[in-house]
């Protein structure tokens, strides 16, 4: 039986956007911010907005959407919704402050200490951190549940997470005439080509990991790689998710066409952000179709 | 039937279920709906029907489930609120005033036990009839069951029948490896 919706794909996909745009967004601050900078702020931009709107997804998921404070009023340190609650209140707030620090470094040219700005950078690189992980240990806690319950879940969401970032970057800077000499390009795909290798590698070693354990483990693994969610993992996820936008970013590496092309980053990370959110409905369902049998 | 005799110290409910003695009259069912009048979708207690063998060695089993009322519930540690708790007298509890109705515990649990009341949005399950313990009597579908499958005890007298079942070889915990540590133990024909 389905009890968390696609509210909750949702929510776990703009989490995993906004928590992937942020962590680039200040990992490329740190190794060059002159060269990078429109990778920097475009992240910035980004990042507050996706997870607000995921937020009020998860509200509205709730059966009592109403009650919704208790969560900010509690805190249970053995609950993974919990802490989570905890780290998504802090990371709303701490890349708000990050927009609002690039905004003004672009247009409200106001004067800032820089020990307070790279201290919000640390905050926020554990924060994003937290927010791509934690949606996956989320899922991968409950015993009851075949699987999720594994720890490949949380290294490909992280995974998945920080490929949406920078797919969803992409995507905002194909709108932007290019002024860089290719570095931003070089990063996107290079990013791609790594990220998305991992990612590969990470559904490989999760099927297989998922087809050796128990029984009712198998069955989860029947339901998603021959059943009905079958078309979507193979097509939606494997095809258009990571094999097409990772045969991009080889293209495009291999032949040094590191010239601005808007079309190819755009159909690229639009493919990437589309198989982002259906591997998160496809694990969603699979693992609320399935339970552990017991006798 | 008798009610629970209770110990000197504060108890600690359990059951245990004897399928080779279940007929699968659902009578704990019913019981169970009057007694916590529940809506007819709503169930806090099912009985499986199990089948097994192959024709002409063929069998079939009934299987009563309910909460297990674990003594590691992964129901009140996944809790964000504290909704779901643990009672001292091994009873998990739901305080309906603080449950958000996120379903978080319904996934966490292997056994199915938990379900959400359509009417107000939180999520209710098997309480042991704490009321009934409270007033000395049986849990319902233990002083219904024409066929005595279910005995209920306190685990901390050590002279109850309980006490001595659930150390006799034959009574398995369903879904032990999943270190829930169940109070119902069973014995599967």
């Amino acid at each position: 039986m389905i009890y968390w919706s696609s509210l909750i794909t949702f929510y776990l996909f703009s989490a995993g956007v906004s928590a992937g745009a942020m962590l680039l967004s200040i990992a490329a601050g740190f190794i060059d911010p002159v060269k990078y900078k429109r990778i920097v702020t475009t992240g910035a931009y980004i990042a507050p907005f996706p997870i607000m709107a995921g937020l009020i997804m998860l509200i509205f998921d709730l059966e009592r959407p109403g009650l919704f404070w208790l969560l900010l009023t509690t805190f249970k340190y053995k609950s993974i919704m919990s802490i989570g609650a905890w780290i998504i209140t802090f990371f709303s707030t701490v890349s708000i402050i990050y927009f609002i620090l690039n905004l003004q470094k672009d247009y409200l040219k106001l004067k800032t200490r820089a020990t307070a700005v790279n201290a919000i950078k640390i905050v926020g690189l554990i924060l994003c951190t937290s927010v791509a992980l934690y949606t996956g240990l989320l899922l991968s806690t409950l015993t009851a549940r075949p699987f999720w319950n594994t720890p490949m879940i949380p290294v490909l969401l992280f995974v998945s997470a920080v490929i949406d970032g920078l797919a969803a970057i992409s995507l905002v800077l194909c709108f932007k005439p290019d002024e860089d000499k290719g570095y931003i390009n070089t990063f996107i795909h290079t990013g791609d080509f790594v990220l998305l290798y991992l990612l590969l590698l990470c559904t490989v070693i999760f099927l297989i990991g998922i087809g050796k354990s128990t029984q009712s483990a198998a069955i989860a693994l029947g339901i998603v790689t021959s059943g009905q969610l079958s078309a979507l993992f193979w097509v939606g996820f494997v095809a258009v998710g990571v094999v097409i936008p990772f045969i991009a970013a080889a293209y495009k590496l291999c032949t040094k066409m590191r010239v601005h092309t808007p079309w190819l980053n755009f159909i690229s990370a639009l493919f990437a952000l589309t198989g982002g959110y259906i591997v998160r409905g496809v694990i969603i369902d699979a693992g609320q179709l399935t339970q552990a049998i017991l006798f | 039937m008798s009610a629970p005799v209770k110990s000197g110290k504060s108890p600690k409910w359990a059951m245990l279920i004897d399928t080779t003695k279940c007929v699968g009259c659902l009578a704990c069912v019913a019981a169970c709906h009057n007694q916590n009048e529940l809506p007819v979708t709503e169930f806090f207690n099912r009985v499986e029907e199990q089948e097994f063998g192959r024709f002409p060695n063929y069998n079939r089993r009934f299987l009563p489930m309910q909460c297990q009322h674990c003594d590691n519930p992964p129901c009140v540690s996944v809790c964000p609120t504290g909704a779901s708790y643990k009672r001292s007298d091994g009873i998990v509890a739901i305080d309906t005033q603080r449950c958000i109705g996120c379903k978080y515990c319904i996934l966490s649990c292997p056994y199915k036990a938990r379900t959400i009341n359509r009417e107000h949005g939180f999520v209710h399950k098997c309480g042991f009839c704490a009321v009934l313990l409270h007033n000395n009597a049986l849990p319902a579908c233990v002083g219904t069951c024409p066929t005595g499958v279910r005995v209920f005890g306190d685990l901390n007298d050590p002279n109850s029948e309980i006490s001595n079942l659930a150390a006799s070889k034959k009574v398995v915990q369903i879904g032990k490896d999943l270190n829930t540590k169940p109070s119902i133990y069973y014995i599967i024909g």
